[in-house]
């Protein structure tokens, strides 16, 4: 039983996780709250369903193609809104505002395109091995997607931390300025933030849509506001917190199904962030120090 | 030690690197203070932490007496630090007047007066207006009340600062780099003004590049350097220390 | 005259609530503050009006009272826990927040009927009363604007700092402008209910809250009518083009993110653009 409700936790928490460390990484190197990542997640979901349905793709090669595409579309985000309001020194809500309005239009366009009712992946195209262990039955999808997940926070990990290009993001999250005085490429490091960042929301959703068999135009509302409950859990722009946090997120909720029922599972994580606000408000793992004045 | 303001054993750090490690000076009342350093020596960050923007992370900062280090900026206000800024922080929509009277805080009118609009607003708005006006005479001002402050020059809108940090009335007055992009008349209209705040009473403490202005207005300078305090004495001793000379040479060949 | 009011009563009445409540919003985006709390704060408002009037038989002014009272009381409370933290927890709390409400009122079947709602609420809400109450924003924004508090609220969207160091409390002040805002929000809930007739959960969810921030920013922050002509303009654009739902949702996101994008001053600047631009040529 415990077995079982850790798996579920854990799976689950791996896609929050993902989605939230995209959300984190805008926030902690950019500065701005992207509220359209939910609207890309869903898109991410809604490609790799069509490469599967229509292209008749393999799976792991129309995620491949759903993550691709989510991270244009995270890019055309970052030109679109972003980078116009950036260069104005407009300010912060109008980022937030802009942001909400595009992801309106991504949702009415997944409307127009795909339809509004809720649909799934063709049954052929999933894992459908089973594993008991004692009294738990873990679903071999469970596995995957964890495995999946934890690979794409990882390749990111390692990429921030060894490579030059991490390098240069990680320096414009220090200082920008800094960033523009030794030479770091600050617009192409505002474009890629934004890339990988979309490329994490398309493979959430791609992940969320194989684990709960449902794509639909407004799966992007419910993860959206997951993403914020991690961000506050794990610290405003820090990305283990986030991994970290979106686990914790995963295995509260599903405690929670068994503790009270699944009425209040979407509340518990609010639950858990009032608390936070109120005994740690910089988040459970962070370093940064909140705003004074 | 009637010490307005006491720094003791100061530190800041931003992740590994030390703003600012184990300054202590101390201001006494009514004396003109002089804090310089080369760039990055951590003169801004010391500002910061005196006027409650940033809280050090070690030591202690005493304003006459009391322990005031990680209170809130508004609040330091209240009790009587006040401070311009490095970087001009004036509302460029509001005229210079409104600027400054954004930081009277008597008269004031009560949220009924402003809502309905009761007589006794237009006074008390009034004799606002007339304070501020008068503080921008003070920095030499007159004419520029009614001058939306993103329309004036560099200098006067630095004038225009020194006025709001005058209108909460401060016994401890903190100005960062107030001459800067200020002309040769300016500054010196400037270095009169500041020579002028020791007979109001007011406590200077004085961060600023221009070397004429602070040989000749302080009575005594704190050398900083690499977040160290280096030297301190008065002006013509400090100006012939070896150890100032050479960390000015050395930022010079850097 | 009277022939096209019965005509658009509908339309109208929905012009005016939507107008009130954006200008809840318009005070909080002056001082740097964008909340989607709107919904949850009207959902609080709503539910206690409806309990008032149709369980325990109170008349319709009592209740609203109540209802501005318990959206004031839920703003104080939220606000208090996150303005003395930075700038951006804020809008993430208060979009919790409504999320939080409706999920509540999901499951709290005896006294909001649940996911199906509750059906015959009375009408008691009157064209003159959303009028007047309309009347005393745009009022108590002008007499804001010229006078200390006013240029204050202007140095807040500017420079959080500078006011601060001018010896103001900026959160006190968010604070107080977030509990009018939600006694605003909590009255045009109860309004909203007994003027629809009809209340369910998802009415009061995040789109609710959205709508409400999006006017003011559509018509223009800065300008006393741009509540007005924003909500107007969201209101009335989807009964004029009687286009798919999805075309509409595409439509008010295009619009509004063009006027974020290009018309940061808002569309009730437009005239005095037009007109400036003019004297130029």
């Amino acid at each position: 039983m415990i077995l079982q409700q850790l798996i579920n936790g854990l799976s689950l928490g791996a896609v929050y996780a993902v989605f939230a460390v995209g959300f984190t990484l805008v926030f902690g190197v950019l500065n701005v709250l992207n509220l359209s990542q939910g609207a890309v997640f869903m898109w991410g979901a809604y490609v790799g369903l069509e490469m599967v349905r229509t292209l008749q793709l393999p799976l792991p090669a129309a995620m491949t193609v759903a993550v691709m595409a989510a991270g244009l579309l995270g890019v055309v985000t970052e030109w679109l809104v972003f980078r116009p309001l950036q260069r104005r020194g407009a300010h912060r809500w109008m980022g937030m505002v802009a942001s909400l309005a595009f992801a309106r239009i991504l949702i009415g366009a997944a409307q127009e395109v795909f339809g509004t009712q809720v649909i799934r992946y063709p049954d052929a195209t999933l894992v459908d091995a089973t594993l008991v262990v004692g009294e738990a039955r873990i679903q071999g999808l469970q596995v995957v997607a964890l495995g999946v997940a934890l690979a794409m926070v990882l390749a990111l990990g390692l990429l921030l931390k060894f490579t030059n290009f991490g390098r240069a993001i990680r320096t414009v999250a220090f200082s920008e300025t800094v960033a523009r005085l030794v030479g770091a490429p600050v617009a192409r490091v505002r474009g890629a933030t934004f890339f990988l960042s979309g490329t994490l929301a398309g493979g959430a959703g791609v992940l969320w849509s194989l684990l709960f068999q449902s794509v639909s135009p407004f799966m992007g509302d419910t993860i959206l506001l997951k993403g914020l409950t991690v961000l506050i859990l794990g610290g405003l722009g820090n990305v283990a917190g986030a991994l970290v946090g979106g686990l914790l997120l995963g295995l509260v909720e599903v405690g929670s199904v068994v503790a009270v029922g699944s009425g209040f599972r979407d509340a518990v994580g609010f639950g858990l962030v009032l608390l936070i606000l109120l005994t740690r408000p910089t988040g459970l793992f962070a370093t940064r120090e909140a705003k004074r004045a | 030690m009637d010490a307005l303001l006491a720094i003791r054993g100061v530190s800041r750090r931003f992740g590994g690197v030390a703003a600012l490690a184990n300054v202590s000076f101390a201001v006494p009342a009514g004396a003109i203070v002089g804090v310089i350093g080369p760039n990055g020596s951590g003169k801004t960050t010391l500002m910061n932490l005196v006027s409650g923007v940033d809280a050090p992370s070690g030591g202690e900062i005493l304003f006459e007496g009391r322990p005031v280090q990680g209170r809130p900026v508004h609040r330091l206000a209240r009790l009587g630090i006040a401070r311009t800024f490095q970087h001009i922080r004036l509302v460029p929509q509001l005229t210079a007047a409104e600027n400054v009277a954004l930081a009277l805080h008597e008269p004031e009118a009560s949220l009924a007066d402003t809502l309905l609009r009761l007589p006794r607003l237009s006074h008390i708005e009034g004799e606002r207006r007339r304070q501020a006006v008068s503080l921008l005479e003070r920095t030499g001002l007159d004419g520029a009340a009614d001058r939306p402050a993103g329309d004036l020059s560099y200098g006067d809108r630095r004038r225009v600062e020194i006025a709001r940090a005058l209108a909460t009335r401060p016994r401890l007055l903190l100005l960062d780099e107030p001459a800067a992009g200020m002309n040769a008349t300016e500054k010196r209209a400037l270095h009169a003004l500041i020579a002028g705040f020791r007979a109001d009473g007011i406590t200077t403490v004085l961060v600023e590049h221009d070397m004429d202005l602070v040989m000749g207005v302080c009575d005594h300078l704190h050398v900083l350097n690499q977040g160290r305090a280096i030297a301190s004495g008065p002006p013509a001793a400090v100006r012939h220390d070896p150890l100032v000379i050479e960390a000015y040479l050395g930022a010079e060949d850097a | 005259m009277s022939d096209l009011y019965a005509a658009y009563e509908n339309v109208i009445d929905l012009c005016l609530l939507n107008a009130v409540l954006a200008f809840s919003c318009l005070l909080l985006l002056r001082v740097n503050l964008l909340s989607l709390a709107t919904g949850g704060l009207m959902a609080i408002g709503a539910y206690l009006s409806i309990w008032l009037t149709m369980r325990e038989g109170w008349p319709f002014g009592p209740a609203l009272l109540a209802a501005t009272g318990a959206g004031a009381l839920a703003a104080a409370g939220l606000g208090t826990l996150v303005l003395r933290l930075r700038g951006d927890y804020f809008a993430m709390a208060t979009l919790a927040f409504t999320e939080v409400v409706r999920i509540l009122a999901l499951n709290a079947d005896p006294v909001t009927g649940g996911a199906l709602g509750i059906f015959g609420i009375p009408k008691y809400t009157q064209t003159w009363q959303l009028l007047a109450l309309l009347a005393l924003a745009i009022y108590l924004v002008w007499a804001l604007r010229r006078s200390s508090l006013g240029d204050r609220m202007r140095a807040i969207a500017e420079d959080e700092l500078a006011v601060a160091a001018a010896g103001h409390d900026v959160a006190r002040l968010q604070l107080g402008l977030f509990t009018a805002s939600g006694a605003i929000a909590g009255l045009g809930g109860a309004l909203a209910a007994h003027l629809n007739l009809f209340v369910a959960p998802s009415d009061f969810g995040f789109l609710r809250s959205m709508d409400a921030v999006i006017a003011p920013v559509l018509g223009g922050v800065w300008n006393l009518f741009g509540a007005v002509v924003g909500a107007a303009i969201l209101t009335v654009l989807p009964e004029v083009l009687r286009f798919s739902a999805q075309l509409r949702e595409i439509l008010i996101g295009a619009v509004t993110l063009l006027a974020v994008l290009f018309l940061p001053t808002g569309i009730a600047s437009l005239p005095r653009l037009l007109l400036r631009r003019g004297r130029l040529a």
